[in-house]
């Protein structure tokens, strides 16, 4: 996930907690602190470090904000991504990919003894301290990516939302990849439809090419295939049906 | 008490109520910008219209608010807000130890008794708290906090 250019490393961690959810056998204790899904989500989150460099180092797109950040430094002492990273400056670009190996190697003592202290901490802690403490964190990490008050207002009006939307059965998780993948579908569908305005119909654009017919296909099966599912048990259990009676 | 609504009618206004108002936001965007906030407003539509007859059709009641207070959990919210309002006005700083004290007091309410004693042990817990974070990021990471009439 993390390769995909412009949104693996954001979308990553938010894919593997789904499918660990789907992959349980208890997926209704998924969202109360179960193992399980904090380390699909963790151990999801460390790997796309790795991966969402591929697009950054070689086409440029950040995959998330440190990548960003990343690309904002490289920029900065005159390193554009592409070919000539790899050659002219591939020294430090080498060192740089070596380094994060070694970081990967650092993080299994560090997990393995820092995690069970960390656990510790954290399980120990009172549940009115933990609280307040998150909401610190929420609302610092939302107030420091632009240094917008306004921001952490729309985070709190929206949490507030996503709480009551929660409590309704609309998973959180959907409305977040909604969010992250929103910019790019946007680009995205504004493009085709341009590039299809002297066709009578520009939106038929989005069905011309191959690729784009292969996903519109697999988003519709992926859609229906929990009905097909349903469908399949409902045909299988009405054939079953008649010969129960027949027993009887 | 018993709680238990038709969320799929529920959602599914809740969707209606979403995108109508993104709808009056969008009155003077040009026409360029319009093409996919309206494609995306349709499908929502779409979807909440489907959510509003799945509910008809097969009605099925569900239980919402039935973990915690709920009591608890709207003081809180408030409490989040004030917190955030009041911050340009008495900074970062100030603001953050006085809520997150007054937060730290009533949710202990639920657990345990709240003394005089307790609170003095809670309340340098929490500017400790608040001041490594305050350090963290005005003096390291140089991310400037609101600041207020204080400091």
């Amino acid at each position: 996930m993390a390769i995909i250019p412009g949104a693996g490393g954001n979308i990553a961690n938010l894919v593997a907690y789904n499918e660990a959810k789907r992959a349980s056998k208890h997926p209704e204790k998924f969202g109360t602190g179960l193992p399980e899904g904090l380390v699909a989500t963790e151990s999801s989150n460390n790997v796309t470090v790795a991966g969402s460099m591929v697009p950054l180092l070689t086409l440029g797109i950040p995959g998330a904000p440190p990548d960003a950040v990343i690309l904002g430094v490289l920029m900065l002492h005159g390193l554009r991504p592409g070919i000539e990273l790899f050659t002219v400056s591939g020294q430090l670009t080498y060192g740089f990919i070596l380094s994060m190996a070694l970081s990967a190697m650092v993080m299994v003592p560090v997990g393995l003894l820092g995690g069970r202290l960390i656990y510790k901490v954290i399980f120990k802690t009172p549940y009115y301290f933990l609280v307040p403490t998150i909401a610190l964190a929420t609302i610092l990490g939302t107030y420091g990516v632009r240094n917008s008050h306004t921001d952490v207002v729309l985070m709190l009006v929206l949490g507030t939302l996503g709480h009551l939307l929660k409590q309704l059965g609309v998973a959180p998780a959907p409305v977040v990849l909604g969010l992250i993948l929103g910019n790019i579908a946007e680009m995205g569908y504004v493009q085709t439809i341009f590039s299809g305005q002297a066709s009578q119909y520009p939106f038929l654009k989005l069905f011309e090419s191959g690729l784009s017919q292969i996903l519109i296909a697999m988003t519709v099966l992926s859609a229906a295939w929990p009905y097909l599912l349903a469908l399949r048990q409902r045909i299988q259990a009405r054939k079953a049906s008649p010969t129960e009676d027949r027993h009887e | 008490m018993n709680r238990e609504i038709n969320t799929d009618i529920a959602s599914g206004l809740i969707g209606l109520l979403l995108t109508g108002l993104f709808y009056f936001g969008l009155e003077d965007v040009l026409w360029m910008s319009i093409i996919f906030p309206e494609v995306a407003g349709a499908i929502m539509d779409l979807l909440s219209i489907i959510l509003i007859i799945k509910g008809l059709v097969k009605p099925s009641r569900s239980p919402v608010f039935k973990e915690g207070s709920n009591l608890r959990w709207i003081v809180t919210g408030v409490l989040f807000f004030c917190w955030v309002m009041v911050m340009p006005v008495l900074g970062f700083f100030v603001s953050t130890v006085l809520f997150m004290s007054l937060i730290v007091i009533y949710l202990a309410r639920a657990r345990t008794s709240v003394t005089i004693k307790k609170i003095l042990v809670w309340v340098p817990i929490v500017i400790a708290e608040v001041t490594f974070f305050y350090v963290i990021f005005t003096r390291f990471l140089y991310i400037p906090l609101p600041e207020g009439m204080f400091f």
